[in-house]
């Protein structure tokens, strides 16, 4: 994926909102990091003191002889250093007197729930690692987990790492094609997979497609099998062996010994772009830098109730259903299945009953709960909830203001606050800290440890306010090492700009240190010598009343380079037609200038989006324009 | 009782030797609350020359609306605790926890008997008590009325009993397995206004219906207004229109905020009617000041719990003992305790060690007799399961025979863990002599010292002390704070009952002696001491001595009057695994009494057997042998007694 382009020098930046929203008190002044300042400027002015300082708190089974090396690509944190996140994330907990604080809250769609303490956790996690041993699975050897968010699929990449096996979660959703891809990128010894699981109350087989997958794929030693159905287990060839006989081995299991550098997991990214990477996280620097920003941006404690509503088969699952929770000895919250089924207002009535006060979602379900509208939420006690966290997607601002209203109180409870990362990134990168004000559209600060930057193709700054390229200047410990056996499509992304890491994204910076990511590189328009994120006319849209949620593409134009052509989603209550239409390209003219003016608006029943919810424009042009469709691998259906 | 013949003697000979001590490890004391046993010497005089510095001290442990202006006042018999305080034992238990990182803490594990589990953390369980105390208010019941809980063992019932603290509602669990004309008469005389019962729930594989039972009682209930029924089951149920109501329906109209209501500290908890190993039930009062700081410094000194120990008491909540130790001593300590559904024998009689392997339990508090029938039922059910967890082990219901407790030990224990083996009874709302285990050695049979704060003596029937090592009757000389205020509608009943037979003093009822270390040797109820040919036996110690021999399992005995010698003894015995009964081994068991105790304590006449007759929460029916013993035949009312087929079959065993 070498972006040199046709990506110009400067990117537009068109809406000019200075709309900023004070962070209520009552956050402010419970937040467990109050001085954000300060605490960034130690991070930027030394890195290795503040990061050894956080890395301190930590076990380790030998210390580090260097906090970090970097060669202008590769980096390295903890140099020397040995531990396993295990013992980080359990040992330390089971072996305390919190050895009967709850670990999980696991929710089903159907009303279940499975309350599992950090005691029993330990357990389980110790069980199946011994299982593992025994199917002669050793440190380095890969494992892809294709399961549900269940505790089995915790337990599954806990079991991994424990061991020094590399776990890599395949969302359990992609088809089978993507899994074995996948499979043999990673030449899996073994692979877990769940025999079901559950959506929109009906029941999604996952074996049969494992079973796909694997087939004559002679590398796979073994394929484990959750099972879940009420049907005893019968193995349909001698490779497959039961999950619950592997649960039968003993309770304890001493972590394996791993180096700081050691690959903890890998995890491909689909990408709205491409052929899939498997990006590669570590077992020290992950677990420092990922717990780090669940506490001091997430603001997440051991006495929150926190609702991730993510899956184990993203980033964001990796770091904040998992890891990090785990290691600051949080309460966590899942859920499998849709957040809206069976009914609209299932999430209100979930934070209502278990009181919980931090969530972590994603813009893609803010704006399905703004579609549904404010009557949902406002049946419900939600004067828990403190902070609500979104990443994944550009925030709309109307998103944004429709949420801070509804779910927030207004501020007489709580706070939505925008961040930004990537799978490569393993934690928040950009961010508005709980403590400082939100700007509607913009993503927010540099947090802890993050030196950012807009760029032009040199790798100078723009002035504050123009758009273009968002890189990073320097690398922190929860940053991707490598891509597994493509080292190059690493190293790429530290070579196209001389010092800079590319984000792919673009972005603008304000005088203040704001970021508005305004899209993928990719996906930015190109019309009558304008460069225009897509973002930006997707919030324009989405600021209408009548708009829930918008797409933005560029059609190849004989006389502008680009016309935008926006799919359009609409909220409960309006219908699509000619009037609605003009109307909203008058909106956008409006709120952007004519440069942006939409040349059609199509209404559509549903956006492409991927898995993890990220709206796929490219799948929307290629459409459009004829083109070749690419990897649609991790496409919703 | 007070007109018993044996009243009339002045001691009871005490005939059992037990000679082993057993100290705690070092580091099982190195990490107790109480360390050593000076520790518990210095607390023990403290606590005796200065009893409202000492209960006061404690009291501030807690959380209280308004303190209270006097710790005590004793007008004998009539108790005040914590006089012109403020407090409620929901909010110990639960808001105080939630406040702090308990609050993501798992309170209750519960396994059903099919094998299911739930877990509820401090923050669910007061979320789930706030909405079923707004349920209740929903339906009138108001601070001062009577809730009586039939239920089987689900968390629901420890929601219910801290729904009605919380809201100041008067509760009363009866027993999931007593019969309706057990409840008629308790919620009669109660006059409750509101039931709340399940459809069903389970044991030994089978549903037990509660709700039908409920239905043909609550016919003969003028006072009560609502029956709630918790969908456990799923069974049909008969729903009545207006009276009957699904608790799921109930909390999910019901608001989640419900403020802790501030009660007197003299405020009614909860009535407990007492099974009555004789006679008519009696509902035994407690408060809740005084109840709240009895439970909790009991479960935490002699449980000696941490945080992070998973705690087990096998207990019925049905009994006082759930009470205490499952729900409101761990719950104000913030502890996690587990909660099971069903029978010990459900599937396979090792049932109990796989929980025990499963949760990694480290404090197991059960009673002698589901000692006796694990040892009947042999060593291999433990001996499949990896029970190191397990740290400290309890005794409660009866004086448990120094053989049940070797085996206890050594089998269940490894020979690593303390035992505490702990008297107290429903009147005295907490445990009043027990070891602490980190600072009492413990001798095989005995529930060692009295707890701080409790003053027990051994005395004659005119009260005064008896010499060391004499058997006497078992008195507490001066109130404490857990022990009950009156019994419901009956006060004079509370005289007379515990107040009259020796004048100024608490009585037990219970026989016991103090040997030269000041430990307590508690010999059994005093209405089941013998008299044969002039020696005053406890029925205990012959038993203990019969269940020492190697191919007994349990056994009871009882007087049947005889001419020559007054009172002849009678045996009930169960045989272990493989044993079969015949008359020499009758004889072979008559020999070993007499050279265990001595020729006068010889069984006249032995019957073998394959049960026991036993109340529901396990304690033997003397009554009834001694009916069967002397007349051949059971007349007398049985509806405590579990399983009616015994009768039977012990008169079966006759022929």
């Amino acid at each position: 994926m070498v972006t040199t382009s046709k990506l110009p020098a400067q990117i537009d930046h068109l809406s000019s909102s200075a709309e900023q929203y004070a962070a209520p008190d009552v956050v402010r002044h419970q937040a467990l990091l109050q001085d954000f300042k300060s605490e960034y400027e130690r991070s930027i002015s030394d890195p290795d003191k503040f990061w050894a300082e956080t890395a301190e708190q930590f076990v380790w089974s030998k210390r580090w002889e260097k906090v970090s090396e970097f060669d202008g690509v590769h980096h390295k944190w903890f140099l020397g250093a040995r531990t396993n996140i295990t013992v980080n994330a359990l040992d330390r907990h089971a072996k305390s007197d919190r050895f009967n604080h709850v670990a999980y809250i696991w929710l089903g769609e159907d009303g279940s729930e499975r309350v599992v303490t950090y005691g029993q956790l330990y357990r389980m996690v110790c069980r199946f690692a011994n299982g593992l041993k025994s199917l002669d699975v050793r440190k380095g050897d890969r494992v892809i987990i294709y399961a549900p968010l269940t505790i089995e699929g915790i337990v599954s990449m806990l079991a991994c790492a424990r061991i020094g096996a590399i776990h890599s979660v395949v969302y359990a959703g992609l088809g089978h094609q993507a899994l074995r891809d996948r499979i043999v990128d990673a030449e899996a010894k073994i692979v877990i997979a769940g025999e079901l699981g559950y959506r929109r109350g009906k029941p999604v087989p996952l074996k049969t497609i494992v079973d796909e997958a694997v087939a004559g794929l002679d590398f796979v030693q073994n394929v484990i099998v959750i099972k879940r159905s009420s049907t005893p287990f019968g193995p349909a060839t001698p490779k497959e062996i039961s999950y619950t006989d592997l649960m039968k081995h003993v309770a304890e299991c001493p972590a394996e010994d791993m180096d700081s550098e050691d690959p903890l997991f890998i995890l491909y990214t689909s990408g709205t772009t491409g052929k899939p990477k498997g990006v590669v996280h570590v077992h020290g620097g992950y677990m420092v830098g990922t717990t780090y920003h669940l506490r001091n941006f997430l603001d997440v404690g051991p006495r929150d109730i926190f609702w991730c509503t993510s899956d184990i088969g993203w980033i964001v699952g990796h770091s904040y259903i998992v890891y990090a929770p785990l290691c600051a000895g949080c309460t966590t919250l899942i859920r499998e299945g849709a957040i809206d089924h069976p009914k609209p207002g299932t999430a209100w009535r979930i934070v209502q009953r278990y009181g919980v006060t931090k969530m972590f979602t994603a813009p893609t379900a803010l704006r399905m709960f703004m579609r549904y509208g404010e009557h949902i939420p406002s049946k419900y006690e939600l004067t828990t909830l403190r902070v609500i966290s979104c990443a994944g997607e550009p925030l709309n601002p109307e998103a944004w203001r429709w949420a801070q209203t509804y779910l927030g109180g207004d501020g007489k409870w709580g706070y939505v606050v925008d961040n930004w990362w990537q799978t490569e990134l393993g934690g928040p990168t950009l961010g508005t800290p709980v403590t400082m004000p939100m700007r509607p559209g913009k993503a927010g600060l540099a947090l802890a440890g993050v030196e950012a930057d807009v760029v032009d193709l040199d790798g100078n700054s723009v002035p504050p306010n123009v758009g273009g390229r968002l890189v990073l200047k320097r690398p922190f410990p929860h940053m991707m090492r490598t891509v597994w056996k493509e080292d190059a499509r690493y190293a790429n992304d530290w070579q196209q700009i001389p010092g800079c890491y590319v984000t792919g994204d673009v972005a603008t910076r304000d005088e203040d240190g704001y970021f508005a990511v305004l899209g993928r590189t990719d996906d930015v328009l190109n019309v009558a010598g304008h460069r225009i994120g897509t973002a930006e006319v997707e919030s324009a849209l989405v600021s209408h009343a009548s708009v829930g949620e918008a797409a933005a593409i560029g059609i190849p134009d004989p006389i502008k380079g680009e016309s935008i052509k926006c799919f359009v989603l609409l909220r409960q209550g309006h219908a699509g037609n000619d009037d609605l239409s003009r109307q909203l390209i008058e909106h956008v003219r409006k709120e952007l200038g004519p440069v942006a003016t939409p040349s059609a608006i199509e209404f559509v029943a549903a956006l492409p989006k991927t898995r993890s919810g990220k709206i796929m424009r490219r799948l929307l042009k290629a459409k459009e324009t004829g083109q070749d469709i690419g990897d649609i691998s991790t496409l919703e259906q | 009782m007070a007109n018993t013949p044996s009243m009339s003697q002045v001691n009871i000979d005490s005939i059992l030797h037990e000679t082993r001590v057993f100290e705690p490890s070092p580091e099982f004391s190195a990490n107790a609350h109480i360390k050593s046993k000076e520790e518990y010497e210095r607390l023990y005089a403290e606590a005796k020359a200065d009893p409202g510095k000492f209960w006061g001290d404690i009291a501030k442990e807690l959380h209280w609306f308004k303190p209270w202006d006097k710790v005590f006042e004793w007008n004998a018999p009539w108790a005040k605790w914590y006089v012109g305080g403020q407090i409620n034992l929901s909010y110990n238990c639960l808001d105080r926890h939630v406040q702090t990182w308990r609050r993501n803490k798992a309170a209750l594990i519960w396994e059903g008997e099919p094998g299911e589990t739930r877990t509820l953390t401090y923050q669910q369980l007061l979320s789930e008590v706030e909405r079923f105390a707004n349920a209740l208010k929903g339906l009138g019941v108001n601070k001062g009325d009577r809730v009586a809980i039939y239920m089987g063992m689900v968390p629901e019932l420890a929601v219910a009993m801290l729904a009605c603290a919380r809201i100041g509602a008067v509760h009363s669990v009866i027993f999931g397995g007593f019969s309706a004309n057990a409840i008629v008469d308790r919620v009669n005389d109660q006059e409750a206004v509101a039931i709340v019962t399940q459809d069903g729930s389970y044991r030994r594989g089978a549903e037990v219906k509660l709700k039908a039972t409920v239905d043909e009682a609550v016919e003969k209930c003028p006072t009560v207004k609502h029956v709630v029924v918790f969908k456990r089951t799923g069974s049909d149920v008969q729903m009545r229109d207006g009276r009957d109501h699904w608790w799921h329906e109930l909390m999910a109209r019901a608001d989640g905020n419900c403020p802790a209501e501030p009660l007197d500290s003299e405020h009614p908890l909860y009535i407990l009617y007492t099974s009555g190993t004789t006679g008519k039930p009696k509902g035994i009062v407690h408060t809740t000041g005084g109840y709240s700081v009895g439970t909790y410094i009991t479960t935490k000194w002699v449980f000696d719990l941490k945080d992070e120990d998973v705690y087990w008491c096998t207990a019925d909540i049905g009994w006082v003992t759930g009470h205490s130790y499952i729900v409101y001593g761990p719950l104000q300590n913030g502890a996690t305790a587990l909660m099971y559904e069903g029978a010990p024998n459900h599937p396979d009689l090792d049932r109990f060690w796989a929980i025990i392997e499963k949760y990694k339990v480290n404090v197991f508090y059960t009673a002698p007799t589901a000692i006796r029938t694990f040892i009947k039922w042999g060593e291999e059910y433990p001996n499949r399961h990896d029970m190191s967890s397990l740290r400290l082990l309890g005794s409660v219901g009866e004086p448990i025979n120094p053989e049940a407790w070797m085996w206890y030990r050594e089998v269940i224990g490894k020979n690593r863990c303390p035992i505490v083996d702990t008297w107290w009874q429903t009147e005295t709302g907490a445990i009043m002599i027990s070891p602490l285990p980190g600072a009492i050695a413990t001798k095989p049979g005995s529930a060692t010292r009295p707890f701080p704060g409790i003053i027990a003596e051994v005395v004659t029937r005119s009260g005064e002390r008896v010499p060391e090592g004499s058997g006497g009757y078992l008195v507490i000389k001066q109130p404490w704070p857990s022990m009950l205020r009156t019994i419901w509608g009956d006060p004079d009943r509370y005289v007379k009952q515990y107040w009259s037979d020796i004048p100024g003093v608490y009585f037990t009822g219970d026989g016991a002696r103090e040997d030269a270390d000041g430990y307590f040797w508690v010999m059994g109820r005093v209405d089941d001491v013998l008299n044969v040919s002039g020696h005053r036996l406890s029925t205990m110690e012959i038993e203990s001595a019969l269940v020492a021999h190697d191919k007994v399992a349990e056994a009871a005995v009882v007087g049947r009057p005889d001419a020559i010698k007054g009172q002849a003894v009678s045996a009930f015995v169960t045989l272990e695994a493989g044993h079969k009964p015949n008359d020499k081994l009758k004889d072979e068991l008559r020999q070993w009494v007499a050279k265990e105790i001595g020729s006068m304590a010889k069984p006249d006449d032995i019957r073998f057997t394959e049960q026991l007759p036993k109340t529901r929460s396990g304690k033997i029916m003397r009554r009834l042998l001694r009916e069967l013993a002397s007349s051949g035949e059971v007349k007398g009312d049985t509806t405590t007694l579990e399983d009616f087929s015994v009768i039977s079959k012990l008169k079966e065993s006759e022929e």
